[in-house]
């Protein structure tokens, strides 16, 4: 069974309030370049935490 | 000479020792007590219980990396802890059981000058009648806490989807196995895992997929959740993480806490008082996490454990641990400098450290059973732990006893988090997410605790590549290889 289709899927109840990717999206999630461009971005927003947690640590006299 | 004991040898322990030797060198000695003879990079466990990894890819052995730094190994279990040392010895000391090394059962007793307890959790199946005793997992369900559990529930899967390929429909439970368990992330990323590999064998139609959790929502992971900003949006986890299992077509049973787990089924009580039963033929339920059990004793022998630790076994450390509402809940209860308040020479890191009150609002059923997913404190925040207590350490030994410690407060803190939901370089995915901070201050960030431009996350086969890269880098340092401390933790 490959992704649920829409109609279905929000025919359950438990399902309904929720949002899922069309096929555009679903697409883009596996697009080698964009996918790549987004590796990058989060690579630098993983810099960015990693030097704010460097910038919080301080040291404390006992 | 100074002697630094290190408990434990996961993320916390590891990184603490290893940067002590580096920052200390030969003047000092630095020794690590672990029961295990080998390493284990714990988020790949997840693809080990899918059957995508062998064991050996996520293990390596300890003694030759230690050897290679000049750190004292013994392959041994710490079982109590003497702060202030007894009649025959003037310095503290711990007492420790070989496991291995050709010592099994051989006791023996440990001076220290410095002494960090990163031992991480004792795995406690027993609590919940059926899932185990004491620490061993039960025949029932299966677990991905350990290698081992990963290889054996691998191997239970496989025997599901070969019934499934036979035609015979299959139920499959994953979660959490108590109401106070933590690791939500750990069972999240297997059950989407569990799920890829269903549709790509062909098989999804024959198998029926079910969340249970004692998470009060979807997306809880025991943070409280999170608001995250993705692709111009700020969106809940929890309609992030009700969107993916929808999409999937999983089904999920929140708010749950498992009373008893039998053969085939369990039964659960939820938050209302309700209680219900789940069956499954195939079942990963992750058991809550308590402290191994060290016990304390001062200088005439007299039982000191409650001075040292909390009930639930984790270490007493410079966190406000006093009785309090939820609503007077702050980010400065929680720990800053790690070390004991009692015995200033001793610290915990990691998951071993006694979190001063969860992050998620803490929940009791009409029973009287509490229903509330204890903080994670494991990965990125492990090792960044571990590291500060390792610069307290050498500063104290270098500076005199005034230090300076070094702060890692979790309230102070972001994490960079990757949760698999299926491999392969082109078909696999994972939701990439950074949390800032950890533990969420209201002060601080009115709205959701958190700032909300730097807690961000999305989903692509980038998060999988992500993971993949992280898989190897983080064992590269590990081993010690060139260039390891450059790799942030």
């Amino acid at each position: 069974m490959s992704i649920i289709k829409e109609e279905l899927n929000f025919a359950d109840p438990q399902f309904e309030t929720t949002m899922i990717p069309g096929k555009f999206q679903r697409a883009m999630r596996h697009c080698i370049l964009w996918q790549f461009i987004r590796m990058v971005f989060f690579g630098f927003r993983s810099i960015g935490i990693i030097l704010l947690n460097r910038r919080n640590e301080r040291d404390i006299p006992v | 000479m100074t002697r630094v004991v290190v408990m434990g040898g996961g993320v916390a322990g590891h990184t603490a020792a290893t940067f002590l030797k580096k920052w200390l060198g030969d003047a000092h000695e630095v020794i690590v007590v672990t029961p295990n003879s080998h390493w284990n990079w714990i988020p790949s466990n997840i693809w080990v219980g899918v059957g995508r990894m062998n064991k050996e890819q996520v293990l390596f052995p300890l003694a030759p990396i230690y050897a290679k730094a000049g750190i004292d190994y013994r392959q041994s279990k710490a079982l109590s802890i003497h702060p202030e040392g007894d009649e025959q010895h003037e310095k503290p000391f711990i007492t420790i059981e070989y496991t291995g090394q050709n010592k099994e059962g051989q006791s023996e007793e440990l001076e220290y000058d410095y002494l960090i307890n990163a031992t991480g959790p004792k795995l406690n199946f027993g609590a919940t009648p059926g899932l185990g005793k004491g620490s061993q997992i039960g025949e029932h369900t299966v677990s991905v806490c350990t290698a081992d559990h990963a290889l054996h529930a691998s191997r239970e899967l496989q025997e599901i989807f070969n019934k499934a390929r036979r035609g015979e429909k299959q139920k499959i439970l994953v979660g959490t196995g108590h109401g106070t368990c933590t690791c939500q992330g750990a069972a999240f990323e297997y059950i989407l895992n569990i799920e890829h590999e269903a549709r790509k064998a062909g098989i999804r139609d024959k198998v029926d997929i079910k969340w249970i959790s004692n998470e009060p929502y979807l997306g809880d992971f025991g943070m409280d959740g999170m608001h995250l900003g993705s692709m111009g949006y700020v969106m809940s986890a929890k309609l992030l993480g009700e969107s993916l299992f929808a999409e999937r077509g999983i089904h999920w049973l929140l708010d749950a806490h498992v009373n008893e787990v039998q053969e085939g089924k369990l039964s659960y009580e939820q938050i209302d008082g309700s209680e219900g039963e789940e069956a499954f033929d195939f079942a990963m339920l992750i058991p809550p996490f308590s402290g191994v059990g060290l016990k304390a004793y001062d200088k005439a022998g007299e039982e000191i454990t409650d001075k040292l630790f909390l009930p639930n076994g984790f270490m007493k450390v410079d966190a406000d641990y006093s009785a309090k509402p939820y609503a007077e809940w702050k980010a400065s209860d929680w720990p800053v400098t790690y070390h004991n308040p009692d015995y200033g020479n001793i610290f915990a890191a990691g998951i071993a450290f006694a979190p001063p009150h969860p992050i998620s609002k803490p929940r009791k059923s009409p029973n009287g059973t509490m229903i509330t997913p204890m903080p994670p404190r494991t990965g990125m925040p492990s090792g960044t732990i571990g590291k500060a207590v390792a610069h307290s350490i050498k500063n104290l030994i270098l500076n005199g006893e005034h230090g300076p410690l070094r702060s890692a407060s979790m309230a102070e803190m972001g994490a960079i988090c990757v949760a698999s939901a299926g491999t392969g370089f082109k078909a696999g995915q994972a939701i990439s997410f950074t949390v800032y901070p950890i533990v969420k201050d209201f002060e601080k960030y009115p709205g959701t605790g958190r700032d909300t431009g730097r807690t961000y996350g999305e989903i692509g086969v980038s998060g999988h590549w992500i993971k993949y890269l992280l898989h190897h880098i983080f064992i590269y340092k590990a081993k010690l290889h060139p260039g390891w401390t450059l790799i942030p933790e």
